[in-house]
């Protein structure tokens, strides 16, 4: 009976399925079948042994991490910069896509092209437009700087202003995407609602509020619900190109992906390095468990499973 | 007004089935990112196996040295690391394909890297078990020592035997033993200087200009009047260039093998910060601090980066062999250069640079055949190293050549293919360079401790907490920009809690083994 109405439930959605098809072959193929790879992460991998025949050491490619004297420094700094990103990304987002859709409509392509742009570039192209600002002796900023009568300041030195370059870095490279995904939710609401409460006359605000809003948090909600599995994975790219790795702003740049390619570059051990991955990716499963466990307590309709 | 609620109803489903969809996209996305660093190196290596180590041993079995037209046709890869992509790459590996199809019956396939990313691919390619034939590993690059305790190489002893007898005997034992390891060679050194004798180099236009005289210049710290003088008297020339500072063990008389003074009987191995770091940090400060020094040196990637715009006017290298004048010469902006010797040279050992066969080949043979005759034809070293004639270089008189930089094949790294004896000279060599070579290998100064290598495994977790924090400080502190007298407590504290001192007591313990076992103590 159950398996008879899971497979209504496909053939009245088939078109959608067919849709995520790549998508499901893609991460089939990337993520479960190299999944047997992670007994690395328990070995002392040797390539002539072969992965199968290298010898079994326990925990013992964990224990760098912890042992680190920086295991709390480049937690906090994984965590918290991602939940700025969460936050910001998800705020900004909101706002640019429901003024798009209230304002926009005549520009919207050109508005849309020019946000989604920065989406496709890679961190290193990104991180020469960075260093265009923030180059000690030619960047625009020291030369506002100097032109305002202030003093030039060695950005790539200081610490204490990272956290507010690469929040607004972040930002300035996903919004464009993150504000389509809303845009579409957004023009996915039934335009009945709008004119009902229009006729009930509701001003622009009350409607973005009461009707835009509620309509969007269950897509909201699994769009957090999926950054949050990535809470101690930082984003290697942002973290490593734009600061310019260097060691003097690691006390606020410093993420446990980065700190682990300074640890194990050198060194080259897989073993180590899948460790690592491994034990990111189960906090990461726990932390997607628990916070779709809470969204569901709340309001089970806007839990993802 | 209930059906209205269905519809809405159904219009969500819509909605969440279609970011869903988008949301999968998200992460396939994310995927394809995380397999590119290498905190996530499971996926490359899952399609490993078997297959390569039975394949090498079937081929081992059919062992017949003869002529190139008898052997069936094989393609090697060779994997090297290089400064710059060449264009006419397919050229040259072309014309290199002709000699070698003709003696030995096999096509090479050139796979140059570029030496930023040399050690990271190759780690990925060969954790993957890739079918390659011949890798080039250092000391210093994708380091020979842990690929080879990783199982990467094939030992080569029969080989050498059986095919490559005349490239056995081309060089001393002593070259050899360094591509040793437990009695059993792994790689075939690449016969260049094999010592190192720490040097200033100075951009001639100065050292002219201000009558500098070198014979004065015994210690680095005696350049420092000339630097002033460039400071004041050269606008927009920066006296000092460096990248990471220039602390050498080989400057104050410690051994290069293992960090013990050389004239020090108890044996003791030194910590990692030594009074002579100490003092090279607090020069550095104090040069930082004065100007000489560029203010962006510790954000700067490449040791070339220091000099590479023409307008530094000294800066440091530590190898500082006969002929790297012209190297130089070409990368600094076509200045014209001199060395300045800061110590006696150390014979560094010929782990500097070699060529070793991968555990994956299909054709360990041919790939000895070629080792070996890359290491005694001249002509197809010099094909390697310069391109075609006539076309990248011409000849001029005797065994020099002028160099064509921009004709589309320019490499600058002799040192990488193989014996540098068989090369052709390029103008503004000294003539005598490969006189020098042997020379200088020669009279270098041998340590007594050849022979011992440091077995990290069992203090792998220290390693790579200390590495990181070197990562974190090195720079900054070798080149000036941070000051020694607040931040090197730091450091050693950092250090200490990495464990450095683990590592120190685990390399003196096996140090104290060798050296009984050796009979030496």
């Amino acid at each position: 009976m159950k398996r008879g109405k899971f497979l209504k439930f496909v053939s009245r959605n088939g078109e959608l399925f067919i849709f995520s098809l790549p998508a499901i072959i893609y991460i089939f193929i990337m993520s479960y079948v190299p999944m047997f790879g992670v007994i690395i992460a328990f070995k002392n991998y040797v390539y002539d042994k072969g992965i199968l025949g290298s010898e079994w050491v326990g925990f013992k490619n964990f224990k760098f991490l912890f042992e680190s004297e920086n295991a709390y420094r480049i937690t906090r700094n994984t965590v918290l910069y991602n939940l700025g990103y969460m936050f910001m990304t998800t705020v900004f987002s909101l706002a640019v896509a429901i003024l798009l859709h209230e304002v926009a409509k005549k520009w919207l392509k050109i508005y849309q092209t020019a946000m989604i742009l920065p989406f496709f570039l890679s961190w290193v192209v990104v991180s020469y437009i960075t260093m265009a600002f923030l180059d000690h002796q030619n960047g625009f900023l020291n030369g506002w700087l100097e032109g305002i009568g202030l003093d030039r300041v060695q950005w790539y030195f200081k610490a204490s202003v990272w956290p507010y370059i690469l929040n607004a870095v972040h930002l300035w490279k996903a919004i464009g995407f993150s504000a389509l995904v809303y845009f579409a939710g957004i023009l996915g609401i039934d335009a009945e609602l709008y004119e009902a409460a229009k006729i009930d006359g509701a001003k622009r605000w009350q409607m973005i509020t009461n009707v835009t809003l509620p309509q969007l948090t269950p897509l909201i909600i699994i769009l957090l619900i999926m950054s949050v599995g990535n809470m101690f994975r930082g984003d290697f790219g942002l973290h490593y190109f734009i600061p310019n790795n260097n060691g003097m702003t690691y006390a606020t740049t410093d993420i446990i992906d980065t700190y682990i390619y300074r640890a194990l570059s050198e060194l080259g051990d897989v073993s180590m390095a899948s460790a690592v991955g491994l034990y990111q990716s189960v906090v990461g499963l726990i932390l997607v468990v628990l916070a779709n466990y809470t969204v569901r307590k709340i309001n089970e309709e806007n839990s993802l499973f | 007004m209930l059906k209205k609620t269905n519809n809405v109803k159904f219009k969500f489903r819509t909605t969440l089935l279609t970011s869903i969809s988008l949301a999968a996209a998200l992460t396939a996305a994310g995927c394809g990112n995380s397999n590119n660093n290498n905190t996530d190196a499971s996926p490359s290596a899952a399609p490993s196996g078997s297959a390569s180590s039975t394949a090498s041993a079937a081929a081992s079995g059919s062992a017949s040295p003869s002529a190139g037209s008898e052997l069936p046709p094989v393609e090697l890869t060779w994997y090297y690391p290089q400064n710059a992509a060449n264009p006419d790459l397919q050229l040259v590996n072309d014309a290199v394909n002709k000699i070698t199809k003709e003696k030995i019956n096999a096509t090479i396939k050139l796979m140059p890297i570029d030496f930023g990313t040399y050690e990271q691919k190759m780690n990925t390619t060969t954790a993957a078990s890739e079918k390659i034939d011949i890798i080039w590993t250092s000391n210093w690059l994708f380091k020979f020592d842990t690929n080879q305790q990783k199982g990467v190489f094939l030992p080569l002893d029969d080989l050498l035997k059986t095919h490559g007898q005349k490239l056995r005997d081309s060089m001393q034992d002593k070259f050899w033993d360094d591509a040793k390891r437990d009695g059993k060679i792994y790689a075939v050194p690449n016969f260049q200087v094999s010592a190192s004798r720490p040097s200033l180099v100075l951009q001639k236009r100065f050292v002219d200009k201000y009558n500098l005289d070198l014979s004065t210049i015994k210690k680095i710290d005696d350049i420092e009047p000339f630097l002033k003088q460039i400071k004041d008297g050269e606008p927009g020339i920066t006296p000092f260039g460096t990248t990471k500072g220039f602390y050498t063990g080989l400057m104050y008389n410690i051994d290069n093998k293992v960090e013990v003074y050389r004239d020090d009987t108890t044996h003791t191995v030194l910590p990692d910060v030594t009074d002579e770091l100490k003092h090279s940090y607090e020069l550095a400060h104090s040069w930082y601090t004065k100007g000489y020094i560029m203010e962006d040196a510790a954000t700067l990637k490449s040791a070339a980066d220091a000099y590479n715009k023409g307008t530094t006017a000294v800066w440091f290298d530590v190898t500082g062999k006969p002929g790297s004048e012209v190297e130089f010469k070409v990368s600094d902006g076509g200045y014209d250069v001199v060395l300045a010797p800061l110590a006696q040279s150390t014979f560094t050992g010929a782990a500097s640079t070699m060529n070793a066969i991968s555990r994956t080949s299909k054709n360990p043979e041919r790939a000895m055949m070629f080792l070996e005759l890359v290491n005694t034809d001249k002509e197809l070293y010099n094909t390697l190293v310069y391109g075609i004639e006539g076309k990248h270089y011409t000849k001029t008189t005797g065994d020099y050549i002028k160099i064509n930089q921009d004709a589309g094949y320019f490499t600058n790294t002799d040192w990488i293919f193989g014996n540098i004896t068989n090369e052709y000279l390029p103008e503004g060599s000294p003539a005598d360079k490969i006189a020098q070579t042997i020379k200088v290998n020669d009279e270098a100064y041998v340590s007594p401790y050849t022979g011992f290598v440091f077995d990290t495994e069992p203090v792998k977790t220290e390693i790579a907490n200390v590495n990181a924090v070197k990562e974190e400080y090195g720079a900054s502190l070798g080149t000036g920009t941070l000051d020694p007298a607040k931040y090197l407590p730091i450091y050693e504290e950092k250090l200490k809690k990495a464990g450095v001192e683990t590592i120190r007591a685990e390399k003196q313990k096996q140090l104290n083994e060798w050296l009984a076992a050796n009979g030496k103590k």
